[in-house]
């Protein structure tokens, strides 16, 4: 059920939605009346960034998808659906390697303070290696390993377990002292306080970190194949268009579109499973 | 004399998420004189930090007029007539003791030296000298909770409204605190104080007047006069008395919970 | 990087806890120990930027002939010797302390003048003529007077050296350091098995260099190389660095603006969220469309938009999240809203804030290095890592990785020190 609340958040979001498109358009609108510069006294500004060469009116650019991506080929967004299909696998399956991961290391560091002491200020330095660099490496292991399917998903999977490690850790060892006093007088076992206690108490923390690392695989999987040789994917696509850019620019903002469109979908997905899971929480979560 | 709050024909009714109205309080008549120490008890969920909230303008009445220090509650919150004292000591974690006490103080726009001076009193008053550079964190409950009756009374209100203030306390530091307070209240004279509570021991210890609600929609069910003679101490909870007035209030209460049973 | 180092469990106690902090001491020590590490590092590099025969020729430019890292360097040597030296109350009845300050200040006047003001002194003294200090060496250069005034200068870098030794005198701190050393156990140890392991077995199974060099060839090509790396690694930083304060300013202030109007911002955040999860590196091509690729623009604009919607997000969380009791003692007080603004919801919202400025640091650099993948300058070390692999040498990508990293670290370091400077109160700096 809406509430009448919710319903006018909604409608007013999709209001700013619809402002930032009146302010693209009218942008457009702007450049095209100045002729593309502003003359204030002596000083002239360029609006050259507003001509249909850098940013192409949104109908182009949503026409652009019914349009054939190359001579006399299939239309655009058959070409990017099959793409997103080919990213988004690599995604879920960079997901589910970074979630598992995440949480065998945080389950690790729960109970173990000296592996948690030793190992995790290495966790948190490996965000700082910048992925990309590392990519064609991890391409050049998987190509040895005789499995180059599984690059794309394992870099993902470096974006994904930070998340699910720091999050998870933190729900897992912020049970209210009570709660495991509690536990500990019935003589509860490791392995029961894990299961009826710290793991329900650390869901909503793994929800968070699960959206955040649903966003982050779609960025890693993309970020992976730019170097990985494979012929298909966003990132491709991306750098396809990116290149003939001067002969077709909508066909780039639509597939950042399209890609835009892979991530907040992996998102909602996993922002719905949240709801079904975690339904003793009132509050929408952080 | 004129009474210095005054309540007439009040009711609350609150619309809940889910659309269903509860009916919070209904039809509260009540006067309160300068001066006097004023106790609002009852069992839990009766509204009676509702009617305090009320009363100083944090939440607005559904029907009936309330006059404060013969204004508006708004004219009297924006008039700085009064300080307000919450369950939790709700002090700023950023500010050390001293800043926490001074926050009314800057908002009313004191100077600096003034600012200093005042605190220093107020915290000698609530016998918290030598704390003043310390952080919230580093007091126990009872004092966090004197920082936060110091920073009500910096800036020397007419009138100060206490919602369940040591509520959270255990018995031995409450009645310590009981005894701070009734020392503050001789010193401040003329001061008035409204006292949330759900202690009968402490309403009937403190007040000049205990009122009692009832269950859910909150009504007054009695208004019981304390004359026992002031000042309080120690002694005072020893006098027969005392024991007759505490027992009034629980039968005042209990009526009223045999009625209505425990269903709230 | 969220609050990854503060897992601590909370509790409230009803005791007063007004015990008095002891490991504040250490840390304080030990970041004396840092200052006299980067100083040492600065009159190196000072003596390295002022010497034409130590400039090499690379494929980036002259090394260290950073136009704007040189300035930076001679601020920091300005700095460090002020702040190992101290007060001089301190030192001035002591002969040899107060030789050793003199020799600290002349090195320090020395260089800046030499680097910032352009005019080497010793070359004036010498009879060098001051161009040849600021060009590239050629067959005309008087390379045996320059050789000459080098060994000149060296001396004096040497006593700048042992100058730094007699303030810093690290021989009495080394109960400090034990005691940092068995703090740090743990980690330290893992860092020495796996490289030993990793050293190990590639050797063992002889596995090969493009797949994953031995540590100490990465370390090789860093010792060797490290200037250009530095250089390298500044010119990306400079874009991370000035995309972070775009888009984190941004974030701030338009998060400030739309937690004034509740609805707004309610309605904001899913539109923010939403466009959150696109994945920004995409737009790269565009802002170099829109900026050109060679300019640093396209770059800072990658960062800034990346950084932008966390920082929005945090800093409306923050300042919409603030404890209702704490807002209705500001209500009782008839504060007006830029007061309950500044006391109130700007001290509370600092944590959220200050959780996404960390993350955006090392958001920034990656960021920084992989917009660089889609054209433009070659200067920076996200075109050297992929020009490096491309060439297959490895070892050096490695090692600029490795820099990538350490400027990243670097750079969430400085902020966090920030973040403790301004909020002592918080709970995660209480105990330790």
């Amino acid at each position: 059920m809406v509430e009448p609340a919710q319903l006018r958040t909604l409608i007013l979001s999709l209001a700013i939605l619809l402002g930032g498109v009146v302010i693209w358009e009218g942008a457009k609108a702007l450049g095209e009346a100045t002729d593309y510069a502003i003359r204030l006294g002596e000083t002239t500004v360029d609006l050259n960034m507003l001509t249909d060469a850098q940013l192409p009116h949104i109908g182009d650019i949503l026409q652009a998808f019914a349009e054939p991506a190359q001579r006399n080929g299939a239309p655009l967004y058959q070409l990017l659906i099959e793409s997103a299909a080919f990213t988004l696998w690599a995604a879920v399956r960079g997901f589910f390697i970074g979630g598992v991961i995440g949480f065998g290391l945080a389950l690790i560091f729960a109970h173990s303070s000296l592996l948690q002491r030793g190992l995790l200020p290495y966790v948190v330095a490996s965000q700082t290696v910048p992925i990309l660099a590392i990519a064609p490496m991890i391409v050049i292991w998987m190509g040895r390993a005789g499995n180059v399917e599984l690059a794309v998903p394992i870099i993902a999977a470096y974006l994904t377990f930070f998340p699910v490690t720091i999050y998870t850790l933190r729900g897992l060892t912020s049970v209210p002292a009570t709660a495991l006093e509690l536990m500990q007088s019935y003589a509860a076992s490791r392995w029961h306080i894990l299961l009826k206690l710290r793991l329900p108490n650390a869901l909503p923390q793994i929800f968070t970190a699960l959206k955040i690392s649903a966003t982050s695989s779609v960025v890693g999987a993309i970020i992976g194949e730019l170097p990985s040789g494979i012929q298909n994917g966003m990132g491709i696509a991306i750098l396809n268009f990116a290149r003939y850019y001067n002969q077709s620019p909508p066909r780039l903002f639509a597939t950042i579109l399209a890609a835009g469109l892979i991530g907040i979908l992996f998102f909602a997905v996993v922002a719905l499973a949240e709801r079904l899971v975690i339904r003793w929480r009132v509050e929408a979560s952080a | 004399m004129n009474p210095i709050i005054s309540v007439k024909e009040m009711s609350k009714t609150f619309r809940v998420k889910d659309g269903t109205m509860i009916h919070a309080l209904d039809t509260i008549n009540l006067e309160v004189k300068e001066g006097e120490f004023v106790s609002l008890i009852g069992p839990s969920g009766c509204g009676k930090s509702t009617l305090l909230r009320l009363i100083a303008d944090l939440v607005q009445p559904s029907t009936g007029t309330i006059t404060v220090n013969g204004k508006t509650p708004e004219q009297a919150r924006k008039d700085r007539d009064y300080g307000f004292v919450f369950q939790s000591a709700t002090l700023y974690d950023w500010r050390t003791v001293q800043k926490n006490v001074e926050l009314p103080l800057e908002i009313m726009k004191y100077s600096r030296e003034a600012r200093e001076q005042r605190a220093r009193e107020m915290l000698e008053l609530v016998e918290l000298q030598g704390f003043e550079h310390k952080f919230p964190w580093q007091l126990s409950g009872g004092m966090q909770q004197r920082v936060s009756i110091a920073r009500a009374l910096a800036f020397q209100p007419r009138i100060l409204w206490m919602d369940e203030p040591f509520g959270a306390l255990d018995e031995m530091t409450r009645e310590r605190m009981n005894n701070e307070l009734l020392r503050i209240w001789t010193e401040f004279k003329e001061m008035t104080v409204l006292f949330v509570t759900h202690s009968i021991a402490e309403a009937v210890y403190l007040s000049t007047r205990v009122v009692v609600l009832s269950p859910r929609p909150g009504r007054i069910a009695e208004v019981i006069d304390v004359n026992l003679p002031q000042p309080r101490g120690p002694e005072t909870r020893d006098m027969d008395d005392y024991f007759h007035l505490t027992s009034r209030v629980r039968h005042a209460l209990r009526g009223h919970m045999a009625h209505h049973g425990f269903d709230d | 990087m969220t609050d990854a180092l503060n897992l601590k469990r909370t509790h409230t106690v009803d005791v007063p806890r007004t015990r008095e902090r002891q490991p504040a001491q250490t840390e304080q020590t030990l970041t004396f120990d840092m200052i006299a590490l980067l100083l040492i590092l600065c009159i190196a590099a000072a003596y390295h930027i002022q010497n034409p025969l130590l400039q090499f020729e690379t494929q980036f430019g002259t090394a260290f002939r950073n136009a704007t890292l040189q300035p930076v360097i001679a601020v920091l040597l300005a700095v460090g010797s002020a702040l190992l030296m101290g007060r001089p109350g301190a030192w001035r009845e002591n002969p040899l302390k107060l030789g050793a300050a003199a020799v600290l200040i002349a090195y320090t006047l020395y260089m800046g003048t030499a680097i910032i003001g352009r005019f080497n002194i010793g070359g004036a003294l010498s009879g060098i003529e001051q161009a040849v200090f600021f060009e590239r060496l050629n067959d005309a250069s008087p390379r045996e007077a320059l050789a000459a005034h080098a060994a000149m200068t060296a001396i004096l870098e040497w006593l700048a050296l042992c100058a730094v030794a007699v303030f810093w005198q690290p021989w009495t701190r080394l109960s400090l350091y034990r005691q940092v050393v068995s703090r740090q156990s743990a980690p330290l140890i893992v860092a020495v098995l796996v490289l030993a392991g990793w050293e190990v077995l590639i050797t063992a199974f002889s596995i090969q260099e493009f797949l994953l060099p031995r540590p100490s060839v990465i370390g090789t090509a860093f010792a060797e190389t490290y200037p250009r790396l530095i250089s390298a690694g500044w010119n990306t930083f400079q874009n991370a660095f000035w995309g972070f304060v775009v888009g984190c300013g941004a974030g701030i202030v338009s998060g400030i603006i739309a937690a004034r109007f509740g609805a707004f911002s309610r309605a904001l955040l899913p539109v923010a969220i939403m466009i959150n999860a696109i994945p920004i590196i995409a737009l790269a091509p565009i802002f170099n469309n829109w900026f050109g690729a060679l300019n640093a623009a396209s770059k800072i604009a990658i960062v800034a938009v990346l950084t932008y919607f966390p920082t929005m997000i945090s800093t409306v969380k923050g300042l919409t999240s603030v404890d209702a009791l704490s807002l209705e003692l500001m209500t009782s007080y008839a504060a007006a809203p830029l007061e309950t603004f500044r006391k109130l919801r700007l001290p509370s919202a600092l944590p959220y804030i200050f959780s996404a400025l960390k993350v955006a640091t090392t958001l920034s650099m990656i960021a920084a290095i992989v917009s660089e993948y889609f054209g433009g300058s070659t200067a920076g070390l996200g075109y050297k890592i992929r020009d490096d692999a491309g060439l297959f040498k490895y070892p050096e990508a490695w090692a600029s990785i490795l820099m990538a990293s350490l400027f990243g670290i670097l750079f969430y370091v400085v902020v966090s020190a920030v973040e403790r400077a301004l909020m002592r109160w918080h709970p995660s700096f209480r105990e330790k």
